[in-house]
């Protein structure tokens, strides 16, 4: 594992584009001006062997395991909140992990409740600009906020949660239908594979009904968050496919 | 053919491009390959056919051989398109072989037993052809028309047709190095260890990157996505893995598929797994397949090449993959003279693609589609959905929801008061950067574990910058501004102190970018804006303001510590923002004292003084919204009800929060009273809308299900249904009716877990209900506050002091010094309260006996209530009128929060307040109040 942390690249400051326009020609954007962040049009980058892309990372949180075989009335405010508010879920933690996995290469226990955290990770010479944003049920429209420039996403499923699998595949077909979304790669690990009866990568494929997903690259990566297992695996195939810029056919 | 595969049919078909642009089609037989002839190969067969052969005819042959018993083998020939170019001439040779039965996958990745076998038989010929004119370049693809039984994994080269229509697929690859992808493509597999196909592809990709320069910027795009999926798999093994990682090297690059399909072929050597293969089962099949992947490296990879998944533009998919066959069976042999005119051809080709239906497209797909269902009986469950109708079911949905998705927006968009500020407001640019911002730096600090505050807390500031592109440290934003963010420690623990959720204040504040403003900026120059529950305020605030803010900080903090219940405006953000070359703008976000739920009847600012403490009293009848002052309240014989209890822990939270201010030396703040009226209530049908909603069960719940015979409602509706509802329950607080001016321990407990500030004074429907000599509950509520505590008694309000008290009686102006100031305050708002009683003038509609009528209507409600929790089951939900969502915008009448500046009075009129639709409202409520109120007498 290979994992280093460096900073920016500042090359690109001193030494500017090949080629003044890079892009669509249907995309009037000057360069780097296209939403997609400077990395998909930065010409430089491939010279210089580095490429930043700008990840999402997201996920439901797996609260209510405990809220939620108790209270028959999903909907009564008091309990719903309770099982929100009160502990950050495992898979937060999870997500947490994962993001300190990447970053510190060590577990830890951290908990965001609300909000993101942004790591950066460097990894084949890919820059990865990780923004993990929590996914507290309530605070899940926030996400959209987080789309524009994203060139890949990191869908986190629990796959010991088989009753909110269908949650998440909700939750996952919302946001890559944005329209923000269209470009990205999707990812996603199929995390805690290390408990036992956790839903293989398959079922995950199948329950999250991936293969209905037109126009979409995308891949499913089990993974174990404690053990690092997988993400590895994960980022590789994310900086292997990370769009080059291409020129379209007029 | 040498008999290898005796009982394979292959269409062979060729065109020649005709000179500068005309395509003169002549056409060439295609000849259909019995078991019997097969020896002849291709070089013996080719004829030429008198006519060409249309699209008709290759329909009915490709019939014919899917009746035929021959073709219903397992090992079909594989179908081609060859494009030869002679010396003079371009002549383009399509062969095509196909294969029946097997459902139509969409294109992934190549199987190699399905090309394998394939291969052996039709191609052996076809070197010879090759080898003869070794000029001639081919081009091979794979005619989905009919795939083979084993579920015929589409190949590489479809993949390219569905991306950019027929454009000759890989062919167009310049890298020499493409060939060795090729090669790896499972034509070199070990299941078919013939190369001849080899050598076809290689050249024909060379020739095409040679020439078609056009079709190389179709083609590419194809290339770089989906050979590029496999090869990431292939390049990024897990850390247990024997290859290394650092592999993704050029050639793993370009030549995509191959170590994948290398891998893929030990598994697929029986026919079952093929269909894992298709496009995006594969892998996780494979990995679930085989969970012991970690042990064996071997396998691991394996597992790991499946996962790739990649699927290519869709839209175009199956008409492409029906309209080559048309090309190849349609047996068009185009002659041109000049290399170049096969562009020509090629774009002349694109009429035949889907976009431009063609009568021949109708024919092909008539021609297939009864053949799949028809002639392959073993596999009708297997068939997939007819990929046309999928895929425009999908886009129909997709449409379908997106349009309901704009409607609901549009429903919850609207605000209930004040101007609506949205993309066409002329702030939405300031607004729109102020919630990006309050969103970034109130995740970004709510995402660090909790920690007790330190000394730097309080003065800690963060700057930020948000631009189109975002940062490392920033997400995108759609305008270019700096947000600076003050203290947000301080102001986290403040909110948690409030008992405000972070979800839930990120969410009313920023999930829209929607706020309401409030009326013109007063005196102070502050704009005011709710946000779109009306939980929060956004204050725009003066410099000296801010930086008096800044200051105090950590007073407030500590009184807020000590005190909870305080009076004082509770500030939960303090910010600024700057937009290139505009100014600063610093802002707070404040609590809202008034409800979001119940309309203010009577609005009071009380400030002690009296100088120009008037609203002017002709004004009141035409604005109901106007905030009326202290001559006003004394005019009308106002008092506050409070009873003993209550005037009690009002005087008492008054007194420290004045001292505290006196402290401070602030000065000209007020006491904003909002006077709700139980009585008038909001609008009676408003009112039963709610009950409704809130029907936990019971005979009286028509209103939760539908009545059988109903129609069922729509999405719409129920979706909107669903988001009232869950406004409803987000703004839902449990309220007693009945003598719970106290709350009880556990009580204040289990309040902590409901959302928005919670006190003492807005324990009753977020406000402080008025009780009578015996602390029985009253007629009215009050919203209660301290406001506009941020002035301090500087040089100017001392020069205001100065000048005003020469012309008046010196402690009667309000610009005193805060000592007195405060006394002057104090003194007053302890004045004003009087026990709620029968003799009670001055608060509308609330003469009536204050004890009976709220147990009355207490009863009445009761069984309605759904009881929240065991611990208040004690207590007795109110009627909740409280869904914002549900009331049409001016039905509520939301007071202004207003700066009252002395001098101000009558005159500011409010457009808002004077509109007709307003009045109208007003009037409803009125008529609607009527039948209540008798009633209740």
């Amino acid at each position: 594992m290979d994992i280093q942390d460096h900073g920016t690249c500042g090359v690109f400051l001193f030494f500017p584009p090949l080629h003044p326009y890079v892009g669509d020609a249907d995309f009037p954007f000057p360069l780097g001006m296209d939403g997609m962040g400077w990395h998909r049009s930065r010409p430089g980058a491939k010279i210089f062997g580095s490429k930043e892309m700008r990840l999402l990372m997201l996920g439901l949180d797996a609260a209510g395991k405990t809220s939620k075989g108790s209270s028959p009335y999903p909907l009564r405010p008091q309990q719903r909140r309770d099982g929100h508010s009160a502990s950050a879920s495992r898979c937060e933690r999870e997500w947490m992990a994962i993001l300190y996995k990447l970053k510190l290469n060590q577990g830890v226990t951290t908990i965001p409740t609300v909000g993101f955290n942004v790591e950066t990770v460097t990894y084949k010479n890919v820059k990865f600009n990780v923004w993990d944003v929590g996914g507290q049920d309530k605070i899940r429209p926030l996400w959209r906020h987080y789309f524009s420039g994203t060139q890949g996403l990191i869908f986190v499923i629990d796959s010991n949660d088989r009753e909110r699998i269908d949650e998440a595949r909700q939750e996952l077909h919302r946001i890559i239908q944005d329209r923000e979304m269209k470009e990205s790669l999707l990812l996603v690990f199929a995390n805690k594979q290390d408990l036992p009866g956790a839903m293989t990568p398959q079922e995950v494929t199948e329950k999250l009904q991936l293969n209905k997903l037109k126009d979409r690259i995308w891949y499913v990566v089990p993974s174990c968050a404690t053990t690092g297992e997988g993400l590895i695996e994960g980022l590789g195939w994310l900086s292997n496919n990370v769009k080059t810029p291409t020129t379209r056919a007029p | 053919m040498k008999g290898s595969s005796p009982r394979a049919c292959s269409w062979l078909a060729g065109w020649l491009a005709g000179g500068r642009g005309v395509v003169v089609v002549v056409g060439y037989v295609v000849y259909a390959v019995s078991s019997s002839t097969s020896a002849g190969g291709c070089t013996g067969t080719w004829r030429p056919m008198r006519g060409s052969l249309g699209p008709r005819s290759v329909t009915r042959a490709s019939v014919d051989l899917e009746t035929s018993p021959t073709t219903r083998s397992p090992t079909p020939p594989p179908p081609f398109i060859l494009i030869f170019r002679r010396p003079s001439t371009v002549a383009v040779f399509v062969l095509a072989w196909r294969v029946i039965r097997g459902p139509q996958r969409p294109p992934s990745t190549i199987a190699p037993t399905r090309l394998g076998p394939g291969l052996d038989t039709p191609t052996n010929p076809l070197p010879m052809t090759i080898e003869e004119s070794s000029q001639y370049s081919v081009i091979v693809q794979k005619i989905p028309l009919l795939e083979s039984p084993i579920g015929g994994p589409p190949s590489v080269l479809d993949m390219g047709q569905n991306d950019k229509g027929f454009n000759f697929g890989f062919a167009a690859t310049p890298e020499p190095t493409t060939r060795s992808s090729l090669d790896m493509n499972g034509w070199n597999s070990p299941s078919s260890p013939k190369t001849p196909p080899n050598g076809l592809v290689a050249k024909s990709a060379v020739y095409a990157g040679e020439k078609r320069s056009l079709e190389e910027a179709n083609s590419i795009p194809m290339f770089s996505t989906t050979p590029a999926s496999p090869n990431g798999t292939a390049a990024a093994p897990p850390s247990g893995m024997a290859s290394t990682p650092s592999s993704p090297t050029a050639t793993s690059r370009t030549a995509p598929s191959s170590s994948g399909d290398a891998n893929l072929i030990p598994n697929n050597s029986n026919s079952s797994p093929k269909r894992y293969s298709s496009p995006t089962l594969p892998s996780d099949m494979i990995a679930a397949a085989s969970p012991t992947a970690g042990s064996n490296p071997q396998n691991m990879a394996i597992a790991q090449l499946k996962h790739r998944h990649t699927l290519q533009v869709p839209k175009t998919n199956s008409g492409h993959s029906r309209h080559i066959p048309v090309h190849s069976s349609a047996g068009i042999l185009a002659t041109s003279s000049q290399s170049d005119e096969i562009v020509g051809t090629l774009r002349d080709q694109e009429r035949f693609q889907p976009l431009n239906p063609a009568p021949r497209r109708a024919s092909i797909s008539l021609g297939r589609r009864p053949t799949r269902s028809v002639h392959s009986d073993g596999h009708v469950d297997e068939i997939p959905q007819d990929e046309d109708s999928q895929k425009w079911t999908e886009a129909i949905r997709a449409k379908r929801a997106s349009k309901r998705r704009k409607k609901e927006e549009e429903v919850e968009d609207e605000v209930l008061v004040g101007t609506k500020v949205d993309i066409h407001h002329s702030n939405y640019v300031t607004m729109y950067n102020m919630l990006t911002g309050i969103r970034f730096v109130v995740s970004r600090c709510n995402a660090k574990m909790d920690r007790p505050l330190t000394d730097a807390d309080f003065d800690a500031a963060h700057k930020f910058s948000f631009d189109i592109m975002g940062s490392e440290l920033t997400p995108s934003a759609k305008y270019d501004f700096k947000f600076k963010d003050y203290a947000p420690w301080v102001f986290r623990h403040l909110r948690s102190r409030f008992n405000i959720d972070p979800g839930d204040y990120l969410m009313s504040l920023t999930h829209r970018y929607i706020l309401s403003e409030l009326g013109s900026p007063g005196k102070s120059g502050s704009f005011f804006y709710f946000s779109r529950d009306y939980k929060y305020i956004i204050k725009t605030i003066h410099h000296a303001e801010h930086r008096y803010l800044r200051t105090i900080l950590r007073d407030y903090y500590n009184h807020v510590t000590e005190y909870p219940n305080t009076l004082i405006s509770q500030f939960f953000g303090l910010h600024r923002v700057k937009i290139p070359f505009g100014r600063k703008i610093h802002f707070v976000i404040m609590n809202n004292i008034f409800p979001p739920h119940k309309d203010i009847h009577l609005t009071f600012d009380l400030k002690g003084s009296h100088v120009g403490r008037e609203y002017k009293e002709e004004g009141v009848e035409e604005n109901p919204k106007a905030v009326l002052k202290d001559l006003n309240w004394e005019k009308r014989d106002m008092h506050l009800c409070l009873g003993p209890r209550k005037h009690e822990q009002f005087v008492q939270q008054a007194k420290v929060d004045v001292a505290l201010l006196q402290r401070l030396k602030i000065m000209d703040y007020s006491l904003l009273v909002g006077i709700h009226d139980m009585a008038r209530g909001n609008n009676d049908n408003l009112r039963e809308k709610n009950l409704a909603v809130f029907q936990p069960g019971g005979s009286a719940n028509e209103d939760m299900g539908p009545h059988p015979l109903a129609r069922t409602p729509s999405r719409l509706e129920t979706a909107r249904k669903r988001a009232e509802m869950r406004k409803l329950i987000n703004s839902e607080v449990p309220v007693s009716l009945e003598q719970s001016d106290v709350p009880l321990l556990d009580e204040i407990l289990a309040g902590r877990n409901d959302q928005g500030p919670r006190s003492v004074f807005n324990g009753d429907e977020h406000g402080f209900r008025a009780t009578d000599e015996n602390d029985h509950p009253g007629e009215v509520i009050y919203y209660l506050g301290i406001i506009d505590c941020l002035t301090k008694y500087d040089f100017v309000k001392r020069a205001e002091h100065f000048w005003k008290g020469l012309s008046q009686d010196k402690t009667e102006i309000s610009a005193v010094p805060p000592q007195a100031y405060g006394d002057r305050f104090f003194r007053y708002i302890s004045k004003i309260i009087h026990p709620a009683s029968a003799s009670d003038r001055g608060i509308p509609a609330a003469g009536a006996s204050a004890g009976a009528r709220p147990s009355d209507s207490a009863e009445k409600q009761q069984p309605q209530q759904p009881s929240v929790e065991p611990g208040a089951s004690d207590r007795v939900l109110s009627t909740a009128m409280r869904s914002p969502s549900s009331e049409r915008p001016g039905q509520m009448i939301l007071p202004v929060v207003e700066e009252v500046g002395e001098g101000s009075s009558g005159a500011r009129t409010r457009s808002r307040s004077d509109s007709p639709e307003t009045a109208h409202h007003q009037s409803s409520i009125h008529q609607a109040e009527i039948p209540d109120v008798q009633a209740s007498h």
